[in-house]
């Protein structure tokens, strides 16, 4: 090994997957192996290349900072004015780092040596800053360049498109300017911590072809993963829950965030509270290394989307581009991932929006929440095994000094699928009179569909619905306490509430409460909003959902859409016939207001049992292959259909001079990208799409950070949205034209074929 | 020593809890069950039994007959016993509001029966012995087996084995003891293996022929 450089071996070997078979795959390593190796060389721990010419060994940067317990930074102290909240110390703690991470500072010099200890042709690719280029097998390859701009960075094998890649042939390069060592970079977002969490998808079919030495070709025969993993962990071992003792010490350390709560503002994460303190929350930089298109969703806290592919996101003066991807700073709750993207992203790590205040005056425990990807088939391992793939949590510290909590442990991943908490009928703790009452009950019915197919559906009714798909619409104000109390009456279930962010007793997700058997009242009272304040404020578009086997569950139908009405505010009346989507939102018309999902079905899933794949058995829940397409919904006032599929024939949308626009409030009920575009009757597209809002958060102008942050509407005729975003739209058709229409496009989530088109008509006057 | 599958009673808050729960109740509890409790026994050589084995192993208890030894790209696999076992009648019967194998620690509240759940509450345990012929070490995990249910059915992944994936030295033998969750029903259960040397699947008969044993 020469002094400075970072030798990177091209290795091959077998992996211990979640269900501990073996699958074969290759990896840039720190040390020569074979493949039949026991324990293969196919990744390197972390390494920084320091600005004055060092290469450090090191899982953790800043070098020299102090190492947070567990991963878990302590805070400096109680904040002065908030209950339950503790300031955060800037500029003090270190992060730890997982495997296959280079970190280099800026003014440092690169230093590589590729060796191809295989039989074909290799490469190792920074995108954007340098190669390789092809290394003939048996050689070696030197790579040398200055970091580059702060950011993050992927280096992968670029042989086959995806395929290397896909056989585990990348890794991340961060790069750190030591100025700013806590911040994205030069003036840009400080961090109390940062985390890298790298997406990957495997499929052991393309490895047994490469060990068999076959030359895949990624579009005549894609890959269908069959396990999916977060820094090389899956299911119980990625959150932690392992035997090995060890191992769940690391994934605390590098891949599942924690810390206290703290005051936060989205416009300046640098503000302080006083000597020592920063109001930052905690930076992941989000990579995805594999082949689908990842929808990284947290529970408990929404995430500040920063930048995308090194660049940040403005925060005024945004725009969607021509594949109707929105650039801006916003919040989200499911955060779409592309093959190849990075972005980075804030956890804010803030008092969960939507819990009552007795609730959190009587916290004394650590809180957890998932965070998962929401295209449910990535959650999936050996074609069952929910929760098996790519999963990790977040934790917010209990107050007070630390305390370590012990938590049970599994012997493999059927054990924990197999095993989830259940409970009867649990109280509904700190029980409050509610504002608004909910019930759902479960049923199991096959319904036809407007294209004539029947399929088995699950879902919920109420008291009056009748057996319908969607579920029940719920409907509720900022500031109602609300109850929803879930009758199972035959398995377990829960509700979560997509996007609503209360305690986790009253989150609905399984691992982190538990399962329903019986009856159980969850209980939230969604946050109220202020005009210009961009970090408060529930009202917006979500939804609700069984997360129990929540792949299988939710696409049987266990779902339905949620809305959350602002208060009407004196600066921002609202007359009679109107409404606000939040507090200083633009008026939009009652009567045409309207909703949209895309739903789509995979017949064979609809025949399986309530706990299929979670007692180990293969039932093939990573392949989702819809053959059936939908567009559900329809106007969210006025008489009900009387169908028990609602989706809509056409639409009755207002044109200016009907008064108030009409509101499109668009939610992705599939597992796969969608895109929707609006043209004319001919098919020429149409402008006339203001974007609003996006998983229950307005868009706002946050560039000022000593001012209210207005909303910041984008116009556009065309929005993307991944599995379980949502959009709201005011629709501005032109005065020209009286019948428009919106397409919506399935897209398959590996191979990005669009697999459908469905249209409505938009009728004007 | 090997964990008995136990897709059985986990413990609930109960009505009368007066605190949000700990992490520790809302988690499920461990799983593992000391196999004198069920009182069962596997089959395996005097030398595979490690520490830590609650049991000792003889190969007369287990349920089945002796497997044909099958090939493989390095030497040979075989299945050596296995048997059927109820985890969920053994649960009911030996729960107690302190047994601290099946709860968590300041639990109080009673269990709710998996079967509500939906998880299979049988199982099989197999004993399989891996000789390895050729001169090189050899890959070996408890995973590259795996149960298939009938003769088209699925096939399981392990739920617990008394063994690590560690290399196989060459010329030398190793048993391994695996668990699975099983579907109560009489389907035919079946074992194959992952030969990931010629990357294909081999079956090796079936398992768990006896009718269900009540631990």
């Amino acid at each position: 090994m020469t002094q400075g450089v970072l030798d990177l071996f091209v290795n091959e070997g077998f992996v211990r997957m979640i269900d501990d078979s073996l699958v074969y795959m290759r990896g840039f390593g720190a040390a020569p192996t074979d493949v039949g190796t026991p324990v293969p060389s196919l990744r390197i721990s972390p390494h920084v290349f320091t600005a004055d010419g060092r290469l450090v060994s090191s899982r953790s940067y800043p070098l020299g900072a102090a190492l947070p317990d567990e991963g878990r930074p302590d805070a400096l102290g109680r904040h002065p004015r908030l209950p339950g909240h503790y300031l955060v110390k800037r500029a003090h703690w270190a992060s730890f780092f997982p495997d296959r991470t280079i970190i280099a500072e800026t003014g440092s010099r690169v230093q590589l040596t590729v060796h191809n200890r295989l039989s074909k042709v290799h490469e190792l690719l920074v995108d954007g800053v340098a190669s390789t280029g092809p290394i003939i097998p048996g050689a070696s390859a030197p790579l040398s360049f200055d970091a580059p701009a702060p950011g993050t960075y992927v280096y992968h094998d670029p042989g086959g498109g995806s395929v290397e890649r896909m056989l585990g042939l990348h890794g991340v390069l961060i790069v750190v300017a030591p100025s700013d060592r806590w911040r994205l970079g030069p003036g840009l977002t400080e961090f109390e911590r940062q985390w890298v969490w790298l997406c990957q998808d495997v499929d052991p079919v393309w490895g047994a072809r490469a060990h068999a030495g076959e030359i895949i070709d990624e579009v005549r025969t894609p890959p269908v993963p069959r396990y999916f993993m977060l820094n090389d962990r899956s299911g119980y071992r990625s959150l932690a829950l392992s035997r090995d003792a060890d191992a769940n010490r690391r994934a605390h350390e590098d891949t599942l965030p924690s810390g206290s709560a703290r005051e936060i503002d989205v416009r300046d994460f640098s503000l302080s509270e006083g000597d020592g303190s920063v109001g930052a929350g905690q930076v992941i930089r989000l990579v995805n290394a594999g082949v689908v298109v990842h929808q990284m969703h947290f529970h408990g806290n929404h995430v500040w989307t920063v930048r995308l592919n090194g660049v940040d996101y403005p925060r005024s003066d945004a725009w969607i581009d021509a594949d109707g991807r929105v650039a801006l700073q916003q919040w989200e709750d499911v955060v779409e991932l592309a093959p190849l993207e990075r972005k980075d992203i804030v956890l804010p790590l803030r008092r969960p929006p939507d819990v009552i205040d007795q609730v959190w005056d009587a916290r004394d425990e650590d809180w957890t929440y998932p965070m998962h990807c929401h295209a449910e088939p990535s959650q999936t391992a050996a074609g069952g095994l929910y929760p098996g793939g790519l999963a990790a949590d977040w934790t917010m510290a209990a107050p007070g000094p630390r305390r370590h909590e012990s938590h049970s442990t599994y012997p493999s991943q059927v054990a924990f699928a197999s095993n989830q908490p259940r409970a009867g009928s649990p109280q509904t703790l700190f029980r409050q009179r509610p504002d608004k009452t909910f019930v759902r009950k479960f049923y199991s019915q096959r319904l036809r569909f407007p294209d004539g197919a029947e399929h088995r559906i699950w879902s919920f009714e109420d008291e009056t619905s009748g057996r319908r798909f969607p579920a029940p619409l719920i409907r509720v104000s900022e500031g109602d306490i609300v109850h929803l109390k879930l009758e199972p009456s035959k398995g377990a279930h829960t509700i979560h509430l997509h996007g609503v962010e209360p305690d986790p007793r009253n989150d609905g997700a399984g691992h982190t409460s538990f399962e329903v058997t019986g009856s159980y009242t969850y209980q939230w009272q969604p946050a109220r909003g202020a005009p210009g304040d961009p970090n408060i404020g529930s009202a917006g578009t979500y939804f609700y959902h069984c997360h129990v086997n929540t792949v299988l569950h939710v696409q049987l139908g266990m779902v339905g859409l949620l809305i959350i009405d602002p208060v009407a505010h004196r600066d921002y009346p609202v007359p009679v016939g109107a409404r606000r989507p939040f507090v200083d939102g633009p008026l939009y018309d009652t009567a045409t207001e309207l909703m949209l999902a895309p739903y789509a079905t995979d017949p064979r899933w609809h025949e399986m049992k309530h706990a299929a794949g979670l007692s180990g058995e293969d039932v093939g829940l990573n392949r989702f292959d819809p053959s059936h397409f939908y567009i559900l919904g329809g106007p969210l006032n006025g008489p009900r259909s009387a169908a028990a599929v609602t989706a809509p024939g056409q639409l009755r949308i207002n044109m200016p001079q009907d008064g108030h626009p009409t509101l499109l409030r668009m939610a992705n009920l599939n597992y796969f990208p969608s895109v929707a575009s609006f043209t004319d009757s001919r098919g020429e597209p149409v402008r006339m799409a203001e974007v609003i809002a996006h998983d229950g958060r307005a868009f706002r102008d946050t560039s000022r950070r000593d001012a209210p942050s207005p909303p910041a509407g984008l116009i556009t005729d065309k929005i993307a949205f991944g599995a379980a975003e949502r959009y709201d739209l005011l629709l501005h058709p032109p005065t020209a034209r009286t019948t428009f229409m919106v397409h919506v496009e399935f897209l398959h989530w590996c191979t990005g074929k669009v697999l459908a088109v469905r249209s409505v008509p938009l009728v004007t006057g | 020593m090997t964990d008995i599958p136990v897709a059985g009673p986990r413990p609930t808050p109960g009505p009368a809890s007066s605190k949000p729960r700990r992490d520790a109740e809302r988690r499920a509890t461990p799983i593992a069950i000391k196999r004198r409790a069920l009182g069962l026994t596997l089959a395996g050589g005097a030398a595979s039994v490690g520490a830590g084995m609650a049991l000792a192993s003889h190969p007369s208890k287990m349920g089945t007959a002796l497997s044909r030894r099958v090939r493989t790209s390095f030497g040979s696999v075989m299945v050596i016993g296995s048997s059927r076992i109820d985890t969920a009648g053994a649960n009911h019967k030996n729960h107690t509001p302190h047994s601290s194998a099946l709860r968590g620690p300041g639990s109080t509240d009673a269990p709710v029966s998996s079967a509500v759940h939906g998880a299979w509450t049988s199982g099989v345990i197999v004993a399989v012995e891996v000789r390895n012929d050729s001169r090189e070490s050899v890959h070996m995990s408890p995973g590259q087996f795996r149960v298939r249910v009938g003769e088209n059915g699925p096939t399981v992944s392990l739920f617990s084995s008394d063994r690590e994936a560690t290399p196989l030295d060459p010329g030398s033998a190793r048993t391994l003891r695996i668990a699975y969750l099983a579907p109560a029903s009489d389907s035919g259960l079946s074992l194959e293996f992952a030969d990931i040397g010629s990357s294909r699947s081999v079956g090796l008969g079936s398992v768990a022929g006896r009718p269900i044993r009540r631990g």
